[in-house]
């Protein structure tokens, strides 16, 4: 009951809404009377801990570790 | 030498790059392996049972216009029987626009890197939406335009070509990109301004006037799209010498056989890791067929994404709008995500609604992976039975498969 209440006043009030990521979402909102903060994010890459980590091995290697 | 370094020297070679198309020659003449009972193809390499039906056509397009067979129905046996050999173009510094059939007979474009001394070469020629051997049509009057490239229009293109030098592709591109090429599915611009050159060299040999209106009409009139073969070897010769850096990320070959997806990268020898070819998307299809009709991504002109064209730089071609759909600002995105995959920029070749930023230069697996972002594909698109025109023009996702089996072979 408490959370029912609680989620009312929340429309009651004026929205502030954050959008992450696509943009064309906030695109549809921009004729209300609502303040819309954008930001610009992407979802890391569909990998793959295991990936991501040999990449960091990757970068970090240096010359003098391949005897080079 | 570390992962940056080695990029760096990779990106470095693709910038100091300068070809020139320098002659047109038959490739019995000038591609290495190239012989009479030889046939390449786009890679990557593909066992015959497993090929696509328009793929299978086109080599037997090939070996009916060096008078091996009559019929496409007569091709197999004998490749079976190993009397006619295959392999790909990647294989010999050669590569073809879709299905890519080069035979030995065949006219070739000869581009030369001039900073590398690398040559690379390109066949067949964009002869239209008529006959073309390279969307897999193996019929008389698609041998016949073979026949004529070869005994007519490449000895004259070939004298008119030395007499004025050959063409510097690299100043060539760069203005046709400011009137807005991206070189893949547009380059309209660039042809133009390659039958300017070309008029030049044809006045200076002694040619009848009826061939010269033949050559200049072929090449304009016929086919707006003439440079997008040659643009193929400029690509393939900027390229090669970015290969074989060890440690290096850097893409340097992508190429779809109509069934598998490759790639090549720089620090990882010459080995391709594939995937299965996407479908093309955002069709845009030419009356009359759909995308049921389509075969899935093929062709070895994904060498010019690989260079940073097409669909890399597709914000330099807003005429790109009315083809594969969407609008300006969607073509713009494009291009800035190819600048998130990318290690440097290309000032040879500049966007001009980009405030002419160089094109978006050393695709970098790492970032690829890293981003979740992957290249862009301009393409056309084929049919998937044999003796069609290309059928529409659209954009392929390249697929992330690739790329990840790349990061995990270092």
């Amino acid at each position: 009951m408490k959370q029912t209440s609680a989620v009312y006043q929340l429309f009651k009030s004026r929205l502030a809404i954050v959008n992450i990521g696509l943009e064309n979402l906030v695109e549809h909102l921009a004729d209300f009377p609502v303040d819309i903060i954008q930001v610009d994010w992407r979802p890391p890459a569909s990998a793959k801990m295991n990936l991501l980590k040999k990449i960091q091995v990757l970068k970090a290697k240096q010359p003098s570790e391949e005897g080079r | 030498m570390d992962m940056e370094n080695a990029n760096h020297e990779a990106c470095d070679r693709i910038l100091e790059a300068r070809p020139w198309w320098t002659d047109v020659k038959l490739a019995q003449d000038v591609i290495p392996g190239m012989q009479k009972n030889r046939i390449f193809y786009s890679g990557p390499p593909i066992e015959w049972d497993r090929m696509c039906r328009p793929q299978k056509a086109a080599i037997a397009g090939a070996m009916m216009f060096e008078g091996i067979i009559d019929d496409f129905s007569e091709a197999e046996a004998l490749i079976k029987k190993g009397e006619v050999e295959l392999d790909i173009n990647q294989n010999h510094n050669s590569i073809g626009p879709m299905c890519g059939p080069i035979s030995a007979s065949m006219a070739v474009a000869v581009i030369e890197n001039k900073t590398f001394g690398n040559f690379a070469y390109a066949a067949p020629f964009n002869t239209g939406r008529k006959f073309p051997m390279y969307t897999g049509c193996c019929t008389a009057e698609a041998v016949e335009i073979q026949r004529w490239l070869s005994e007519i229009w490449a000895p004259a293109t070939s004298k008119a070509l030395q007499a004025i030098g050959g063409i510097d592709c690299r100043a060539l591109v760069g203005r046709s990109m400011l009137m807005g090429d991206e070189q893949h599915n547009r380059n309209q611009a660039a042809t133009s301004l390659l039958v300017n050159q070309m008029i030049g060299g044809y006045l200076k040999i002694d040619l009848p006037r009826d061939t010269f209106g033949e050559l200049i009409s072929f090449m304009l009139d016929m086919v707006e799209m003439f440079y997008g073969s040659p643009h193929l070897a400029v690509c393939k010769a900027m390229m090669d010498p970015a290969h074989n850096i060890e440690d290096s990320s850097v893409v340097t070959k992508m190429s779809s056989n109509g069934v598998e997806f490759g790639i090549m990268v720089s620090g990882l020898k010459n080995q391709w890791f594939t995937a299965p070819s996407p479908k093309v998307i955002n069709g845009f299809y030419f009356p009359g067929f759909s995308e049921a009709d389509a075969n899935p991504d093929i062709g070895g002109s994904r060498i010019k994404e690989t260079a940073g064209f097409g669909g890399m730089c597709i914000a330099a071609s807003p005429a790109m709008c009315l083809l594969v759909g969407g609008k300006m600002k969607d073509i713009v995105k494009q291009t800035l995500d190819m600048y998130e995959i990318t290690i440097t920029e290309n000032p040879a070749y500049q966007i001009p609604y980009l405030d002419f930023r160089g094109i978006p230069t050393g695709i970098d697996v790492v970032k690829i992976v890293e981003t979740g972002i992957t290249p862009v594909i301009d393409t056309a698109i084929m049919h998937k039975h044999e003796n069609f025109p290309f059928i529409g023009v659209g954009l392929t996702i390249s697929p992330m498969e690739c790329f990840e089996k790349a990061i995990n072979a270092f």
